[in-house]
């Protein structure tokens, strides 16, 4: 837990996040134009060949928005950092749902007309996401519309 | 039965194979003569956000039967939701003030989870776009059952739209639950998709797939038949679609066909009159079974 990252002091590291979702987690997370965010694109990684990573500085995820960017970041590793040292580590996993984050792609399907809610399961290595309403099945990546 | 009472019906996943059975024999109990006033001074709101004439009467002669009252409309356009924009949630949350349950047709997925989750009674789905119909789908059952006396091991032939039809694909889902065999006929466009044939495989259920009618008619139990919708598919078939008496000249005595009606020229009237037409009693059943699922939903 003593190593250091980069130039934050104190703030949040999102790392191993898949290439092409740290715009997600950014416009996510809302940070308006207060906290300093470096963000990394297209980084070579060994486990994922290629990665972003999003640093925030003087920054906490509530346990919503943890919740949140692990619908974009499944695999990533959250670190929280206190001067320069690493004082929590988690790697996140898909959550069991999420409500109004995912826009549902059927266009008959009632959610537009109130609140979306998903369930997340594994298909064959594949994050796949069951509308709670109309019950059609997408896989994560083929999907482009997301409430944020 | 705890998950319908005081609940609705929303999916048919929804209930257990022990649910099921339990809910077709309290429908044969009611085929059988059973009379009850379950629903006696309650009101059942029978909303049609989008017409379905047979469906509706089914489920409003359901609600006379158990001596219950409806209010209601047949199709939404003389609906303030549609006249002065009101929206949907807003119409359930007024709809929960004026009755006691609420049977609801609407073009939109979905829309049934969404009532029952606005709502604080009972919502019975009769039909949510291309979604859910579960009542049409335990009205089948009960017609395989109780005019082959089971449900296992049942020989069914599907025929027609396997790509795209609600009743089918229903029905398919629901025979993973009874080792029933399936005949999967249809003209190759509208072949049932991959996706659903891996279901069935992971259910270990048999099937087959055939073009024609008469490669298995000598081999059915029940051959439920659906019309076909032109906009399906561009076109003419390339084969010939449908049954006839001479088909049925091969056809094993117990055979029944199904329909769940309206038909086309699928189905010629020249076959009403013989033994394997069921269809009619199919819609008769369906009063039965909308009779049995209200009677637990209210407690009788
Ligand atoms: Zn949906």
């Amino acid at each position: 837990m003593e190593k250091k990252i980069g130039a934050i002091a104190n703030g949040v590291n999102i790392d191993h996040i898949p290439q092409g979702n740290a715009w997600y987690i950014i416009k996510l997370l809302k940070l308006q134009r207060k906290y300093p965010v470096g963000i990394g694109l297209n980084l070579p990684s060994k486990r994922l060949g290629v990665k972003d990573l999003v640093k925030i500085e003087n920054y906490r995820l509530t346990e919503e928005q943890l919740k949140l960017v692990s619908v974009f970041a499944a695999g990533a590793t959250y670190s929280e950092i206190e001067n320069y040292q690493v004082v929590r580590k988690l790697q996140l996993t898909i959550p069991e749902s999420v409500e109004d984050l995912i826009i549902c792609p059927n266009h008959r399907c009632i959610s537009h007309q109130h609140r979306s809610r998903f369930a997340f399961k594994i298909v064959r290595d594949k994050i796949v996401v069951n509308c709670h309403y109309c019950e059609h099945n997408y896989e994560l990546e083929n999907l482009q519309e997301f409430k944020i | 039965m705890q998950v319908l009472k005081n609940n609705g019906l929303i999916a048919l996943q929804d209930l257990t194979k022990q649910d099921i059975l339990d809910l077709l024999s309290h429908a044969k109990q009611f085929k059988d003569g059973l009379r009850k006033d379950t629903l006696n001074g309650r009101v059942i709101a029978s909303c049609f956000f989008e017409a379905s004439t047979r469906t509706r009467l089914s489920f409003e002669s359901a609600v006379a039967r158990l001596g219950g009252k409806t209010i209601g409309f047949a199709d939404s356009g003389a609906t303030s939701q549609a006249n002065k924009g009101e929206s949907f949630v807003d119409t359930l949350r007024m709809l929960n003030c004026y009755a006691d349950g609420l049977i609801m047709r609407h073009p939109n997925d979905g829309a049934a989870r969404l009532a029952s989750e606005i709502m604080t009674i009972p919502v019975v789905n009769a039909g949510d776009g291309a979604n859910q119909h579960p009542t049409q789908t335990l009205l089948d059952l009960f017609s395989i059952q109780d005019s082959q006396g089971q449900l296992d091991g049942v020989n069914l032939g599907l025929m027609g739209d396997l790509k795209y039809s609600r009743t089918i694909h229903s029905l398919i889902s629901a025979s993973k639950l009874f080792n029933m065999r399936l005949f999967l006929i249809a003209p190759p466009e509208l072949r049932i998709e991959s996706e659903n044939l891996h279901e069935l495989r992971r259910h270990g259920i048999s099937y087959s797939f055939h073009s024609d009618a008469s490669e298995v008619i000598d081999k059915l139990d029940c051959l439920y038949l659906t019309r076909l919708q032109k906009e399906r598919f561009n076109g003419e078939l390339d084969c010939n679609y449908g049954i006839n008496l001479e088909l049925l000249s091969r056809a094993k005595p117990n055979l029944r066909i199904l329909h769940p009606l309206p038909r086309l020229d699928e189905l010629p009237a020249a076959i009403d009159d013989t033994p394997y037409a069921y269809y009619f009693q199919q819609a008769q059943n369906g009063v039965y079974v909308r009779q049995a699922l209200l009677d637990i939903i209210f407690g009788g």
